[in-house]
This record gives C-alpha cells, structure tokens and sequence, in this order.
C-alpha cells in the first residue's frame, strides 16, 4: 500500500454499471479530475437474475459476439464501428492514465460475510473463517477478513469468492501491458460510512441518516454522536423506483429498526435526485434532508455528468473509495481492505532514507570485506590443507624410507656378523694352500729334496722325507712356524749318502677375515672408481698393478661364462721368425702342423718338445701362446692357463697383447669375473690388430653369444 | 515508526547479523587454519628430524646393494644349509672348475645335531697326483663355500719317479640361517696359486728312469744295452742291441743323457747322464770287435 499516493481511481461496480472516478491530491486539496462510467449488459454476480448467463462461475467478461442479433443491429453506431472491438469498460479504463495513481475497488456486498459482533479475537476469527470457506479456500489464502467498528463494537468482516471488478482490472492491466497499483477494495458499507464520517466531522453532532440508493446497492447508515450506529437494508425491489415508495420504503426500515427518525437524512446514489429530497422532506418533516455534499473534493472536471451534486452522488462510493486510497493512515477511516493478500504482498515497494542506504553501505561494505577475508581465509585454509597433503605424503615416504633404512642398516648389521662368523670359522684353518705352496717353493729350490709324509696331529704338522743335505734340513724345519727336527737318520742310495728326516711345526696363520676386508675395500675402490667413470667425467685415471693409465669412459661387461668363437686370421699372431733360424723354423713348422691336425697329443708332445729343446729362444712364447689357443679351442681351460702363464707374465713381450686376450678369454670360459679387467686393459692398450677382435668378443658377451 | 526506519532497523539488524556471521565465520576459518598450521608444522619438524635421518639414503643404499651383491662375491661365504649331498656337489663341481678328475672316496664324518646352524663334517680320501690333491685344497679353501679343511694327511706312494700321493681330508661344511643359498654362490677367481712342483716325486732311485719322450724317441741309444765300437776325436761309434751302429757326435743326446767327453789315450767316452735322480759319469769303454 502507498502511503502516499498522489492520484487514485476509485472505481465502483454496482448493478449494471461499474463507475470511475480520478482523484488527484495536491497538498491538503483534493481534486477530482474526471469521472466517468460504463454500463453492463448482464449482471456478474446476480446469476439468477440474468438468463443470457449460462455458466454459473465463469470469468466475468462482456460478451464479445452479438447475443441478441436484432438489438444490436438496431443499437448499432459508427463509433462501435471505430472501436467495435473494444468493450465499454475498456474504453472508459483506458480513458484513463491508471499507472500513474493507485487503484481502489469495491467489493460485491453478497461476497461479505459478518460474524457476530465483539467475536475479534484472532481465534474467534480463524473458527470463523473455517465454518466459512472450504479447506482448500483457506489453505491458498483465498479470503480476506477486516474489523468493521459498528456503533461502538467491533465485527469481523470476510470477504470470499471472485471479485469481478479486479479481475476485470487485472485482465485490462495485462492486456494493455499497464502497471497499475492496487490500494484498496473495501467494502461498500465501510468505504461510504468512512468518507461520510470524514466529510460531515463537523456535522454529525445530531442523528443523521446517510440514504444509499444504487442500482442494486441500496442502505441507510444512522449516525449518531459521530459514529456508526446501524445498518438499515432497503426493501426496495424496483429498478427506477418512484420518489414515494422511496420514501415509504424508508420510512418502513426506519420503523422496523425500531430507531427514532433522524434529524438530517443525506441521499446519494444513483437514485438521488432533488425530487427524491422534496419528496423525503415531506415524508420526514422534523428532518433536514439533503444531497450528499462533496465537501473536501475541488471539482476540477468539466465532464457533463458532475455538473451538480445531483450528478455527482451518484459517484459517491468511487469518490469515497479514491478517497479513502489518498489517505490510508487517516483516522476517519477503517483499516479495512479486501485486496487479496498475494496482490498487497507483491506491491510492496522497499523503500529506505538516508539512514537506510548509509546501513546499505556498512552492509554492502562489510560484505565486500567479509567476502574478501572469508575467501582469503579459505584460500589459507586450502592452501594448508594443500601442505598438509604433501607434509603427509612427504612424511610417510620419509617413514618408509626411514624404516628402509632401519632395514637396511639391520641387513649391514647381520652382514658384518655374519663376516665376523666368518672370520671366527676361519681363523686358524684352511691354511693348506699357504702351507703348500710355501714347501712347494722352497723343495723346488733345493734339488734332491722330497717329502714322503705330510700330516697333522693336535694342530702340530708332520713331515717327514728326504735329502740329500743334511743342511737342507735344518733350512726346511726352519720355512714352518715354530718348526723343529725330530729326527735326522743317514741312508744310501746307489752310494749317495742320503738323510731321512721327520720335522714338525705349527701351520702358518692366515687371517682370512683380513683378506675378507681386504676383498671388500678392492670392491669397494672399484666400485667408486666405475661411479666416477659413469659420472660423465670425460677422462680418469685408474690404477692398475702399480701403473697410472689413461682410461676413457669403459662400462662394464656383463657377467657370463661362455666359450667365444675361434679367433679371425687376422688377429693371429705371426711366427716372428727370421730366415736365419732355419733349423728353427723347421721344428716351428711341424709344430704348426701338427696343431692343424687333429690329433690331441701330438702338437703337445711336439710343442713341449721344442720348449724342452730351445728353452730361451724368442719363439718359446708363441709356442706356448699356440697351444694355449689349441687347448682353449679343446675346451682344455685350466692346462691352456698353465702354458700361458708364463707369456702372461712377460708385459713387454710382443705377444702381451694376444696372452691378454687369450687369459680373457680363458677366465670367460672359466667364469672368472677379472676378464671385465682384461678386455678394458685391452682397450686401454689399443692394439690395432686386436681392434677388431675386441669389439667382436665384446658385443658376443654383451648378446651372451657363446659359441656353444 | 516510518517505513524507512523500519526498513533501516532491518538493514541494521541484518548488518549485526551479516557482522556477526562473518565474523564467527572468520573466526572458525582461522580456528581451523591455526590448527592446521600447528599440524603442519609439526609434520614439519618431524620430517626435517627424518630428512637428517635419512639424508646418507642414497649412499646408504648404495652400500647396500653393494654389500648384497658383494655377499655373493665374498671370498669366503657361509652358506644357509649343508647335507652330504650339496657338498658332495659341491665337491665334484669344484673338480669341473679345476679340470681335473679327482678319484676320491667321500663318507659322512658327523652331522651336526642343530640343523638351523653348525657344521657337518665329511671324510675325503683317495690316491691322485700331488698337484691335483694341493690345488683341490686350494680350491676347496679358496672358492666361495665356507668349507674348512681340519685334516689333511698326505703319503707317497713310495714308487720312484711318481707323482701321485695317497691323501685323506677331514672337511667341515659350516652353515648359518643368515648365509647363501647354494644355488646363489657364484665361481671366485682364485688370484693365490701353488707353485708347481711334486713335492713327493723321489728324486733318487735304484732302477733307471727316463723321461717320456726319451722312451718314445726310437733315435736314442740305451747305453746300458750297447757297446762302444769305434772312436773318433769328436764323434764315437756305438753299436745298440739291435746291432745298427751309431754315430754320436760330442753333446748329441743319448738316453737320460749326452756325449760329454772322449779320451782316445784311455779308449774310453764319457757321458753325462741322470737315470736315477743325481748327474753321473756313465763310461763306455771301447770294445774290440773282430
């Protein structure tokens, strides 16, 4: 609802005529600008009345084709030609700029029903309204309630069922695309009592009868001290009743009251003319009857039909409606109003002063800035939740990895003890080879020497043999650790004097777990060298038995042990003989010859032969070298090592480089890692009759092509 | 109360509200980053302490696959279980790596009563050539296998210009729950040797020997079986015992030696030969034959 609306359109559906009425409020003033009505051709709500209306609840709209052809072919002019498809009512509503002041409608009287008076609470209201309407009514809401004050009293008022005139309105805004705004619909009674009130304040100090009498609205309202008193229905049935049965019909509802005559009566309606006065005057003689006055309204109009108050009452319910809408916080009139709620609720403007848009702006800021912290807080919040997963994540990789290292470090540690029970198996065992060895050597150095017995008793060795020196012996009880002579007894062989001896001594020491270490720091050496070498350092220097070499980026072979093919003829090594060692040459041929042949032993016995025969002659190491590659060829590994150790040993030998390449090859089909050592010293050498050689073994290991 | 002092008291009460919201908002927002950055940073702290912990991983892990693999490279490595027939195996296999036929007798000496752990002990015995009995040991005490040998007892045969010994040998198969399975063990290269030499061969004996090839050569006179029938000043004639004369030049080889000297004066050539272990003078003296 407005508050204060400059213009209102009081509009007024009575009978067979709806009336509108502009009214425009200029400071205290109020103004009517134009009024103006149109007549129905069916009643809306009086169905019974009417027989052209089939349908009991149909939406009330003038009919649109000609019901009764003859009649309106006689009535027929060229305005309805002009404007044939519009309806009257449209012509008058559009007559009128409605959006630019507010709507007030009256409601059907026969739609208005009243319970008892004084029953105002809200729960005496609400059990009223449920006797009244349906449940389905009363939950949409489809209903509207007012308190009327009656003569003191308070009463409920409820309005139910269609109101024609606001959808009439309704179906004009929307057809014509008008914004118009719904102030009021009250009801008949309140609207006219109300702008009664408001007009004869000053008057009403004396019983006054306000006399309304429509087209089929018809009812006086006494007045006394001021106030509202009573409701007298007219029993007027005539559409254009005479002024007597006016009077009469009065006169009877007066007396049926039971209510004194008043002392002023006020007509208005469409039926109130000045013949109606003269003729009220003589039927009531104490009594001043009158002609509604329009005291707070300017005429402003010069329409034909408000030329006179006489014209003019017959609006006087718009007037009292567009009234009463101009002044909705007035005291003079009732808070009542019939619109339907869901209209009044989707009117309603927000409107806010200085102080408002100044809390607008403290809202609109503190938004702004919670918005802004809220997002930046939760963009913390992610962002630590974000950490948190990648703590989390960090922290249980982190563990693993520390637990495999808890591992690990348990692995080393069972490592270590298990070397150390290495270590304790072996100490002071497995001595033999040392021991051996060392007899081995130091016999080979003495001629005429050998042994007959070698064991030991309670961790004390026992030997016993013979010599040919006495001397000897003592040198030989000296090569043991502790070693002392049993016995020494003379003998002769062929007459040689000979010395039979039995000596004894303790085992030598080897400290295996030392060698152990040993072993492992070599690896371990190896193993940061080959990093090094792998870490893209262009060039390293390595160590190798005692020497410093040059050595580029070499990786290492894998692991086989696997027999390589024969070697090609050009990596052969040639005889190295000159035509001066003819008698040579000749036994080097037939040893050639004989390692072409077949046979297994005769090369050997040929080979070993001229060993025997030239024992330091240049060539010795080729034959060596040659019936090491035969027996390499056989199969024979470990004799072919023992022919080829010799040349093995030799680096300056011109063979060197082809024994590398056979020990290479030996220790590959033996197993033994140390040919990984032997091809990179080969490379190292860079021997450019091996080249070739070299790189076919190395690509046959990598691809594991064994020759088997 | 105006319309626009009731609205303006909404707005109010809205803007307490909207306030109050946004600030409980906030306040349960930096709650729960306050919490969250507590977490955190004691995640932090625990990761830097394991950061320090773990920071030698690399090298740690280094070591360790090089421990692992070096395990299996190790000279000497005590193996996860024995029985007789895994070192019997063993044995034999170590036989393949050398090259060599080994005839030996094998018989289970005790086996130890805790099977997790201990070692069983095997008996070893047989006749070979010395070399192949001294390089057996060195193998079985420097291949892989922790294998000890307790006894070894050797004796020579007594025959004269031999070089095969009767040998027996006391082992013991350590193992241990934590050692190396033995299909894992892989071949070590032995770099100590044993020098070559037959220490047990007689180097004196009473019935001539020859070498081999001195058998087999047909052009070697046997001078114990021939007759010295002619002399020159550098050259004798030397008549064998299929009656085919000789001519032997001064230093020209004979069987177990050479020509060292000829004396005409005394009708005599000496020669130096070695046929039982020591260097003599073998005298021919010059026979007259009609």
């Amino acid at each position: 609802m407005k508050k204060h609306p400059k213009q209102a359109f009081g509009i007024f559906h009575d009978g067979l005529v709806v009336r509108l009425v502009h009214l425009v409020r200029e400071a205290e003033d109020i103004y009517l600008q134009g009024v103006d009505h149109t007549d129905l051709d069916k009643y809306w709500y009086k169905i019974l009345d009417d027989p052209s209306v089939e349908i009991v609840d149909s939406k009330t709209k003038e009919s649109k084709s000609s019901v009764s052809g003859d009649i309106d072919i006689d009535e027929f002019d060229n305005d309805y030609v002009t404007n044939y498809q519009l309806q009257p009512s449209e012509r008058m509503l559009g007559s009128f700029d409605l959006a630019h002041g507010v709507i007030a409608i009256n409601v059907y009287d026969d739609n208005i029903i009243k319970d008892a008076p004084g029953l105002v609470s809200k729960k005496e209201i609400e059990q009223f309204v449920r006797s009244k309407v349906s449940g389905k009514v009363y939950k949409a809401g489809d209903y509207q309630s007012s308190l009327v004050d009656i003569g003191g009293e308070q009463q409920h008022w409820l309005h139910r069922g269609t109101n024609r005139l606001l959808d009439l309105v309704k179906d004009y805004a929307r057809t014509n695309r008008i914004k118009v705004f719904y102030q009021l619909a009250d009801a008949n009674d309140i609207a006219l009592t109300d702008f009664f009130k408001c007009s004869y304040i000053d008057e009403l100090d004396k019983p006054t009868l306000l006399v309304y009498l429509g087209q089929e609205y018809r009812k006086a309202f006494l007045f006394r001290d001021g106030e509202w008193q009573q409701t007298l229905k007219l029993q007027i049935t005539q559409n254009f009743p005479e002024p007597e049965v006016v009077s009469s019909k009065l006169t009877l509802a007066i007396d049926s009251a039971g209510i004194e005559e008043p002392e002023r009566i006020v007509i208005c309606g469409d039926l109130a003319n000045t013949d109606l006065v003269e003729n009220l005057s003589e039927a009531f003689p104490t009594a001043e009857v009158k002609l509604f006055e329009f005291k707070k309204i300017i005429v402003s109009a010069t329409d034909e039909e408000i030329l006179d108050y006489h014209s003019l009452s017959k609006f006087c319910i718009p007037i009292a409606l567009a009234y009463k809408a101009l002044h909705p916080e007035d005291e003079c009139f009732h808070k009542s109003n019939f619109l339907p709620s869901r209209i009044i609720e989707g009117q309603k403007e927000f409107k806010i002063a200085w102080h408002g848009f100044l809390i607008l702006i403290f809202i609109f800021a503190s938004v702004l800035m919670g918005t802004n912290l809220y997002l930046k807080s939760n963009q913390a919040l992610a962002s630590e939740r974000h950490r948190k997963q990648v703590l989390s994540n960090s922290l249980a990789q982190k563990r693993g990895e520390a637990q495999q290292i808890m591992k690990i470090e348990e692995e080393l540690s069972a490592q270590e003890q298990n070397l150390q029970v290495v270590g304790s198996v072996l100490e002071n065992k497995n001595f033999w080879t040392e021991l051996l060895d060392a007899l081995n050597r130091r016999y080979a150095s003495r001629a005429l020497n050998w042994l007959s017995n070698l064991r030991i008793e309670k961790n004390t060795l026992h030997l016993s043999g013979i010599s040919s020196n006495r001397r000897y012996v003592v040198d030989l009880a000296n090569a043991l650790p502790q070693g002392s002579i049993d016995k020494v007894t003379a003998a002769k062989i062929r007459d040689h004097n000979v010395w039979s001896f039995e000596i004894k001594g303790q085992p030598p020491a080897v400290n295996w777990l030392e060698l152990i270490e040993a072993d492992m720091k070599a690896k371990l050496e190896q193993d940061k060298i080959r990093k090094n070498n792998s870490s893209g350092s262009a060039k390293v220097r390595i160590v190798s038995t005692g020497t410093v070499k040059e050595s580029s980026n070499i990786e290492p072979l894998p692991l086989r042990r696997m027999h390589l093919p024969p070697l090609i003829p050009s990596c052969l090594p040639g005889s190295g003989l000159s035509p001066a060692d003819s008698v040579l040459i000749a036994e080097y041929n037939s040893f050639v010859n004989a390692l072409q042949q077949g046979h297994i032993w005769n090369y050997r016995k040929i080979g070993n032969n001229f060993i025997a025969n030239h024992p330091h002659s240049s060539i010795v190491p080729g034959v060596r070298w040659w019936m090491a590659y035969r027996m390499y060829l056989d199969r024979d590994y470990m004799i072919a090592g023992e022919y080829l150790r010799p040349v093995f040993k030799t680096k300056n030998h011109p063979l060197y480089a082809h024994a590398v390449l056979l020990r290479a090859r030996l220790d590959l089909a033996l197993g033994h890692d140390s040919y990984n050592e032997l091809y990179n010293e080969l490379k190292l050498m860079n021997k450019s009759f091996l080249t070739e050689q070299i790189t076919l073994d190395v690509s046959a290991i990598r691809k594991g092509e064994s020759d088997d | 109360m105006t319309n626009t002092g009731r609205n303006s008291l909404v707005l109010s009460l809205l803007l307490i509200f909207i306030v109050g919201g946004t600030l409980l908002l906030l306040s349960n927002s930096s709650k729960k980053i306050e919490n969250l950055q507590d977490e955190n940073d004691v995640t932090e702290k625990e990761l830097r302490k394991l950061e320090s912990q773990i920071s030698n991983i690399d090298s740690l892990m280094a070591l360790y696959e090089l421990r692992k693999a070096m395990v299996a490279e190790q000279r000497k490595v005590i193996l996860k279980e024995d029985n007789p027939k895994t070192t019997y195996q063993y044995l034999l296999r170590l036989q393949d790596m050398m090259n060599r036929n080994i005839i030996y007798d094998f018989a289970t000496n005790k086996l130890s009563t805790n099977a997790e752990e201990g070692a069983n002990s095997y008996i070893v015995s047989g006749r070979a050539n010395y070399m192949d009995v001294a390089n057996f040991a060195r193998y079985i005490e420097h291949q892989r296998a922790l294998i000890t040998i307790e006894e070894l007892s050797l004796g020579s045969d007594g025959v004269a210009n031999s070089d095969t010994v009767s040998f027996s040998m006391v082992l013991s198969t350590h193992f241990h729950p934590s050692g190396l399975e033995w299909a894992d063990l892989k071949p070590a290269h032995i770099t100590t040797g044993i020098k070559n030499y037959q220490l047990f061969r007689s180097r004196v004996w009473d019935k001539a020997q020859y070498y081999e090839y001195e058998e087999e050569d047909p052009n070697l006179i046997d001078l114990d079986s021939s007759n010295l029938i002619g002399m020159g000043e550098k050259r004798v004639f030397i008549r064998d015992n299929q009656g085919i004369i000789r001519i032997i030049n001064i230093n020209d080889r004979v069987k177990g030696g050479y020509l060292y000297s000829i004396d005409l004066r005394d009708n005599q050539a000496v020669f130096k030969v070695d046929k039982y272990g020591l260097e003599e003078n073998q005298i021919m003296y010059l026979i007259k034959e009609n």
